[in-house]
């Protein structure tokens, strides 16, 4: 840092907010791409726009020897929120073929005219941007879609795990076998301390920037951002433990079938599986009314969650006992492992 | 008398590159050249003192001297360069092409079509001027002839002579002012808001004043703020009238630039009139125009800049001094002479008259002219 004027005190000097540690580097680095996932498009050379160049230099000049694809590193830029997009995904491999039916078809009508190379491509290039622009349309309905108020863990805010940390962080340690559990949507960190205490390697989610914050200051290895692309990005079968709370209220049931379907094969075999929910009877009495407005889903009874989980061939499926039981409970919590 | 002429793609009396032709022209003006801005596309605001720039091919007189105000793409460059009238190249700078390539590819490649026309017109035009230092760097890397530099030429208002204002030590007003657009970098500045609130300041806010350059990149920032916590916190006021601005400044406790890239930063100079401190990142022409009347960081990671503004607030006598320098820095940046400045380079570029005495021309290769 470099400044002038006055008789500034030395770095040493200044206050600072009692004895909490700053966060560390890796979660800045997070907090950084927690906004790169909103960026909608790709690198400079890597991109629907230059694709169609080099399409067109390609048919007015020979290629160059090796060709010239993307370099490596310069794949499409779109972060894994993007990637994550799963209804815009389907849409966009679906109109991904029709794109490439349309081209075919433009290339054989402008080649049978008789137009040659030349007009045939631009056929083709032209039949391209105008599904290009298509995709970009059905990306941004997908999302509104996925995503239609911003900051939305804020306006519906997780629960907090309150007397749950202890058992779940009990039972998950007992049933870890190997690799990394983690939490989400972590909150400040409660129970991945307690997991961590616990001994083992503990990676939380946190779609709230400054809850997750708090919860690295608190030593937790954080990602900002929503679980589901944590865990997109996480090798299949590598996953030693999961618990999802918070998230698991809020997604409507197509959410939370595909939620389970990705976590299941991010579980190792014979990994521990907890679900800590609002009870479904709490809704009427604990949520504000932004929240009941805005939630899309409702939190499942855990009757469903058992029936979902044995579906998808979790073992020891059934309750977790914990401080908040009995008919009027606001929360419960639902255990399971994969087989193996 | 032949004429001295300005040519810009669109005049916008919002930007500071419409100001600033509006402004010469003024200069040029009262010192009795005819003087007209032809544009390439009109804006409904400032039609009523723009002509179509095809409009100036039938009948110019060939001792015109054409100045074209260049930041971005057009046609006008083309134009400019088949013309035989002497032509003069006033560069405001370009961003960076890859600054804008994953939020719009589309303005990306016509960032790297700016670059090529400025190429282009290297070879046509008898003198460069630009803005900054920095940015002359660019005009003599792409072979301009000649090049000097002048700053904008601005009418800062005078915010009047206000004592240095202590800070406030709860709730610190931050201010972030400038297009909205990616090489801004916007999103520092917010995630340094976060770590400033959650280690000095919970009550700590940002104002973002700006117009809105890529709807992508404002969506982005106002859906990464909410995300962070900070809907409540960061302001968006997008594009405000002279007052409005003032206001802005009058009322904020520092003013933070986190941008990637500028050619100038004319913010900062506002801030230093207004006796806000900035604290910036140090890249740019941003060194080139604080000079030492501000905080530069050669980092900018949320602690860094948070810890930066802290002591700005806390260090009231570190606050004073740093007031004092950019008051004491305004003169030194010639803002103020800018304007005759360069209408005496255009006279001595057009052939009327040496180079003058107040401004360092450099030729480089074969004379411009």
């Amino acid at each position: 840092m470099t400044g002038s004027g006055g008789t500034g005190a030395s770095e040493g000097e200044l206050p600072r907010p009692g004895a909490t540690p700053p966060p560390p580097p890796g979660f800045l680095a997070e907090l950084a791409e927690a906004f790169r996932r909103h960026r909608p498009q790709g690198s400079l050379r890597w991109n629907f726009s230059d694709a169609f160049t080099r399409l067109e230099q390609h048919v007015r000049r020979p290629p160059a020897a090796g060709g010239e694809g993307p370099a490596a590193g310069d794949r499409p830029g779109r972060g894994p929120a993007t990637v994550g997009r799963a209804v815009s995904g389907r849409l966009g491999r679906w109109v991904d073929g029709r794109a490439a039916a349309a081209a075919r078809s433009a290339v054989d009508e402008a080649l049978a005219e008789g137009r040659g190379a030349t007009g045939a491509t631009d056929a083709a290039v032209e039949a391209f941007r105008f599904l290009a622009a298509r995709v970009e349309g059905l990306e941004d309905a997908g999302s509104r879609r996925l995503s239609p108020v911003e900051g939305m863990a804020w306006l519906v805010p997780s629960p907090a795990l309150g007397g749950w940390a202890g058992p779940v962080a009990r039972w998950v340690a007992g049933a870890h076998r190997s690799g990394e559990v983690v939490h989400g949507e972590c909150g400040a960190g409660e129970l991945a301390v307690a997991l961590v205490a616990s001994g083992l390697s503990v990676r939380g989610a946190e779609p709230r920037g400054a809850v997750a914050w708090e919860a690295a200051e608190r030593g937790v290895d954080v990602h900002v951002g929503p679980v589901e692309g944590l865990l997109a990005s996480t090798a299949p079968g590598s996953l030693g433990g999961l618990v999802l709370s918070g998230v698991v209220d809020r997604l409507d049931l197509a959410g939370l079938v595909a939620l389970l379907e990705t976590a299941t094969g991010r579980l190792a075999d014979g990994a521990p599986l907890v679900v800590v929910s609002t009870a479904p009877g709490a809704v009427g009495t604990g949520w504000d009314a932004v929240a009941r407005d805005l939630v899309p889903g409702r939190p499942l009874h855990p009757e469903t969650w058992a029936l979902l989980l044995s579906r998808a061939g979790y073992v020891e499926v059934g309750p977790l006992e914990g401080p908040d039981e009995g008919p009027g409970a606001a929360t419960y919590a639902l255990k399971g492992r994969r087989p193996g | 008398m032949s004429g001295i002429h300005q040519f810009v793609p669109m005049l916008h009396v919002g930007d500071a590159v419409g100001r600033h032709t509006v402004a010469v022209q003024s200069v040029l003006l009262a010192r009795g050249y005819e003087s007209e801005i032809y544009v390439e596309l009109e804006d409904e605001e400032t039609a009523a003192r723009t002509r179509p720039a095809a409009s100036y091919a039938a009948g110019a007189p060939g001792d015109d001297l054409l100045v074209y105000q260049f930041a971005t793409a057009s046609d006008l460059a083309g134009l400019l360069i088949g013309r035989p009238e002497r032509l003069v190249v006033n560069y405001h700078n370009v961003t960076p092409a890859h600054l804008f390539a994953p939020w719009d590819n589309g303005l990306a490649r016509h960032q790297d079509r700016a670059r090529a026309e400025l190429g282009g017109l290297a070879r046509r035009a008898a003198l460069g001027v630009a803005v900054s230092e920095l940015n002359r760097a660019d005009l003599v890397a792409l072979g301009f002839a000649a090049t000097a530099v002048v700053p904008p030429v601005v009418d800062l208002a005078d915010p009047g002579a206000s004592s240095p204002r202590p800070a406030r030590r709860r709730g610190a007003r931050w201010l972030s002012v400038g297009r909205l657009a990616p090489n801004k970098a916007v999103e520092d500045t917010i995630a340094a808001l976060l770590a400033y609130r959650a280690r000095f300041d919970p009550e700590a806010e940002l104002e973002v004043v700006g117009k809105p350059a890529l709807p992508a990149y404002s969506a982005a920032l106002r859906a990464y703020a909410a995300e962070l916590g900070l809907a409540g916190a960061v302001h968006f006021a997008g594009r405000v009238d002279d007052a409005a601005l003032a206001a802005a400044y009058d009322g904020a406790d520092v003013l933070v630039v986190s941008s990637e890239h500028e050619g100038f930063c004319l913010p900062v100079v506002e801030a230093m009139a207004h006796g806000v401190p900035v604290v910036a990142f140090d890249e740019g022409a941003l060194g080139e125009v604080l000079g030492d009347a501000g905080v530069l960081l050669n980092a900018k990671d949320p602690l860094t800049v948070a810890e930066a503004v802290h002591r700005v607030q806390h260090d009231e006598g570190w606050r004073a001094g740093l007031v004092a320098a950019g008051r004491r820095r305004l003169p030194a940046l010639r803002l103020a002479e800018a304007g005759p400045m360069l209408a005496d380079l255009l006279v001595a570029a057009q052939g009327a008259a040496p180079w003058p005495g107040s401004v360092a021309v450099r030729a480089q290769g074969a004379p411009g002219r």
